[in-house]
């Protein structure tokens, strides 16, 4: 976009001005605007106002490699942003001259002048360093953007902290913020850039300019400097020779201005320093100047809104009474849909009928599909749920376990889940994990559970057992043992459904290898898992809880985190909610019919009769046995 | 309408309680009043104002500068373009202004205007279809104060444009009283654009800050700061 072009009349006044020394705001040639430094809540994160002009800079880190000329440093980089809001002349994405300039100039009083030390931002030479990077954006363009882009840089640099790391051997840890402190940066000095523009030549010199006064200069000179008078970067730009003199005029100036404005940062950084401490608030809203005409905050105003109360009544009164229908928990529709316009075919009972002839489906699924051709019919699969047994409506379900289920005990309570959200269906659940619980002490938990505590019988018994004798026990001798145990426990309650978690993998087995750990781990729950399965039970599974997602377990890698805790007490939800209402019925199995054209079949997991393994790797239990599949397979291929 | 003036009003709103003589008379609508179908709808968020006879009008906090027929504004010359100056006016489009429409000026008496003058013209054409057209002649062929300004000197300013409003109305105490005690000359465009010329470098910037000041200040505020001003000046 165009910028609004300068008329003659304005530059002509303000060079008229700049010679008789009079500025349009009334200061005196060498005074700076008023600075305003306010930083936010994220650490590294500053705002600086020079006038109207304002600049945002943003400090932020990551680990990455080193260059290969410098293996033992850490990188500092820099970017700067013209943004649109600044100035119509700015235009996105394109760096014009003037952003590339103001992009080198900071970079060489920053990086050059080694103001970070690079070196303590090394954590593991050659392989691993920090990359600190500050990203400068200009909000809005009054004149002098060098200026206010360094002292919010450096400002930035100085207020940001890095997480800290430990180094062990080869293994890094980098620490969250909630665990340990965060560092600052080793910053050495504080190089502050301060401009100067020139008019008529040289002749006159002005600090600090406006955007009017940069459209008439001449040229600019930068210098960027420290408190102790060592000069970081000197640049001089735009149509005009200097003189030694006069850039020694210019180094003395800056001396003074770079004192006060560093003293200025300090300042600025100390008072949020204080109001951390001491846990006030602070960041920028509270920084925004209210009670002015011309704040954008204002205390509250009430709105008058009787007018259009009364007119929302009026309205009201007019509409007719809408019915809803409450359709199920949590669903309630207005009307009915209309009818599927999509152009699929309903499902056709013909070829149906056809598959499983052939097929030779024995009698009891056979009865089944009759009831299922009124739900076929409609086109739509059906899943049959056990239903709920009408002489009690409570399901006591025991969760006994080790410290993974104390864990889940707890994080379900912090989240108002200690009855996994399952009141409604009746169900009462009792947490029962002790840390460090080992295989040996469940028969002993488990009968003083019932005469002690008098906890009531369960219906659903959850046992999450056996990890922490992985690591000291034979495994094929534990795999016995936990057998043995659960047939007692069978007997103990003959009308539980026994649910077996599988065992959690882990980052770290304690006295092992972590393979030779996971190894142990897989075989138990293989083996007992094909028990459980055998003798009516049900599997609890845990497939999302891998050892590979580092952000699932706590830093001793066997306990989980709240994430990895929201998992598994996932898993104990889908695991109940399973198991519904069975009580001791393990006939009244849960069945599937799929709508698929291909596989008619009817999925009967607890009739172990056969399993075959479908191209496309799903895998059903087909219950009319072997020569059921055998007969299917040749009529379904003979037809290809 | 009557018990809504004064009144703050959103965009959005419908006016609708006219005064019975009302309803039978035409009501002139100034911006940010609109009327659809027999409705009169508010347009910019305001104070809503009312004139006799018959004038309604919002006033809104505004900076951007729409062009309307009529106005009077400053503009800055940006280019040259065979029989036509390109005129940036701070709307949307750059207007033209005809070489033609200067006072004598002919077709081989062209007028003495440069690239970056200042030009003090009025919108012949203004809507949104076209690009604005600006004449430096009233109808009569008179230039009435219209043309070429700041060739001697003085500075512009730009403001929103609520403050040129205020300062062009009849209400306003800004310029009387800082006439009292200097000496100025001072052109204001529509477009938020003021042009100020005094005796000196300073006087001219004293009365620039005076005006910027004075956006948000009532009448009494401006005298207290008008006379503050002078005895500054006095020793300036």
């Amino acid at each position: 976009m165009r910028d609004v072009p300068l008329s003659n009349c304005e530059k002509e006044f303000i060079l008229a001005a700049i010679r008789e020394g009079k500025r349009l705001d009334g200061r005196q040639p060498y005074d700076f605007r008023r600075i305003k430094i306010k930083f936010g809540v994220d650490r590294g994160c500053c705002q600086v106002h020079l006038g109207e002009t304002l600049v945002l800079a943003q400090v932020s880190c990551e680990v990455v490699s080193p260059r290969q000329t410098r293996p033992s440093d850490g990188i500092l980089f820099i970017n700067v942003e013209l943004s649109p809001m600044a100035s119509p002349a700015f235009e996105v994405g394109r760096m014009s001259d003037f952003g590339v300039e103001v992009n080198r100039i900071l970079e060489r009083c920053l990086k050059e002048s080694r103001c970070v030390d690079t070196e303590s931002l090394c954590i593991i030479s050659g392989e691993k360093v920090w990359q600190v990077r500050v990203d400068v954006t200009v909000m809005n363009h009054d004149g002098n953007i060098i200026d206010c882009a360094s002292i919010a840089a450096i400002s930035a640099l100085a207020h940001f902290r890095r997480p800290d790391v430990t180094v062990n051997g080869n293994e890094i840890t980098i620490h969250p913020v909630e665990e340990r402190d965060p560092i600052p940066l080793s910053v050495h000095h504080m190089p502050i850039c301060v401009s100067f523009s020139f008019y008529e030549q040289g002749k006159y010199l002005l600090v600090d300019p406006t955007d009017k006064e940069e459209k008439v200069m001449d040229g600019r000179t930068v210098i960027g400097m420290n408190k102790h008078r060592e000069i970081c970067t000197l640049q001089v730009t735009g149509m005009m020779l200097l003189l030694k003199d006069q850039v020694l005029r210019c180094t003395n100036i800056a001396v003074v201005k770079v004192a006060e404005i560093t003293e200025l940062i300090h300042k600025a950084l100390d008072n949020d320093r204080q109001a951390r401490l001491k846990g006030e608030k602070y960041g920028f809203a509270e920084s925004v100047v209210t009670e002015s005409v011309t704040a954008n905050q204002k205390p509250e105003t009430t709105v008058d809104s009787e007018k259009s109360n009364e007119e929302a009544d009026a309205l009201n009164a007019e509409c007719e009474e809408i019915e809803v229908n409450g359709k199920d928990l949590g669903i309630g529709a207005i009307g009915e849909g209309g009818k599927n316009t999509w152009e699929i075919e309903d499902f056709e009972i013909d070829d149906d009928e056809e598959n499983f002839k052939e097929g030779e489906v024995a009698d009891d699924i056979e009865s089944e599909l009759t009831n299922e051709k009124a739900a076929l019919q409609t086109g739509k699969p059906t899943v049959k749920t056990a239903v709920r047994s009408g002489t009690t409506n409570e399901v006591n379900v025991w969760i006994v376990g080790s410290s993974i289920v104390y864990w889940a005990g707890e994080r379900a309570e912090d989240c108002d889940l200690q009855n996994l959200g399952l009141y409604e269906k009746g169900a009462i659940i009792y947490w029962d994990g002790w840390r460090g619980m080992k295989w040996n002490a469940l028969l002993g938990r488990l009968q003083s559970n019932l005469e002690d505590k008098e906890y009531p019988q369960p219906d659903i018994l959850i046992i999450h057992l056996g990890s922490n004798d992985v690591s000291s026990e034979d495994t094929e001798k534990l795999i016995h043992k936990m057998l043995l145990d659960l047939e007692v426990v069978q007997e103990m309650f003959p009308s539980a459904r026994i649910v077996y978690s599988e065992l959690l993998s882990r980052r770290h087995w304690r006295g092992i290898k972590v393979e030779e750990g996971e190894k142990r781990k897989e075989r138990i729950n293989t083996m007992v898992g094909l028990y459980v399965k055998a003798k009516g039970g049900l599997i609890m599974r845990h497939d999302d809880i891998i050892r590979q997602n580092v952000c699932l377990f706590r830093k001793d890698g066997v306990h989980l985190t709240d994430t990895g805790n929201d998992i598994f007490i996932q898993d104990l939800i889908g695991a109940v909610d399973e198991c519904g209402d069975l009580g001791d019925d393990s006939e009244e199995e849960t069945t599937m019919v799929l709508n698929s054209k291909d596989l008619q079949i009817t999925a009967n997991p607890v009739a172990k009769l056969g399993c075959i393994h479908f191209i496309g790797g799903q895998v059903y239990e087909w219950a009319g046995g072997w020569e059921g599949i055998n007969n299917w397979f040749l009529d379904h291929y003979s037809k290809l | 309408m009557v018990d809504h003036v004064n009144e703050l009003v959103l965009p959005g709103e419908i006016l609708t309680k006219f005064n019975e003589s009302e309803k039978t008379q035409k009501a002139l609508l100034g911006p940010g009043l609109r009327q659809e179908d027999g409705d009169i709808i508010v347009s910019k968020p305001g104070i809503l104002k009312f004139r006799e006879p018959n004038v309604y009008w919002v006033d809104s906090f505004q900076k951007r500068y729409i062009p309307t027929k009529s106005d009077t504004v400053i503009g800055i010359v940006t280019a040259k373009a065979g029989d036509i100056f390109r005129v940036d006016i701070g709307g949307s489009d750059q207007a033209t202004l005809s070489f033609l429409a200067f006072e004598g000026a002919t077709k081989r008496n062209r007028p003495d205007v440069k690239v970056g003058d200042l030009v003090y013209a009025k919108l012949l054409v203004a809507n949104k279809d076209m690009e604005p057209e600006l004449v430096c002649i009233d109808s009569g062929g008179k230039n009435d104060g219209l043309g070429v300004i700041g060739r001697e000197g003085g500075f512009m300013i730009n403001t929103s444009i609520n403050l040129v409003r205020k300062l062009l109305s009849a209400e306003c105490e800004l310029f009387k009283t800082l006439g009292k005690n200097l000496q100025f000359e001072v052109a204001v465009g529509v477009n938020g654009r003021i042009w100020v010329k005094s005796r000196s470098v300073s006087q001219t910037i004293a009365v620039v800050n005076a005006i910027e000041a004075s956006e948000f200040m009532t009448n009494a505020q401006i005298k207290t700061m008008c006379k503050k001003l002078a005895d500054t000046l006095a020793g300036f």
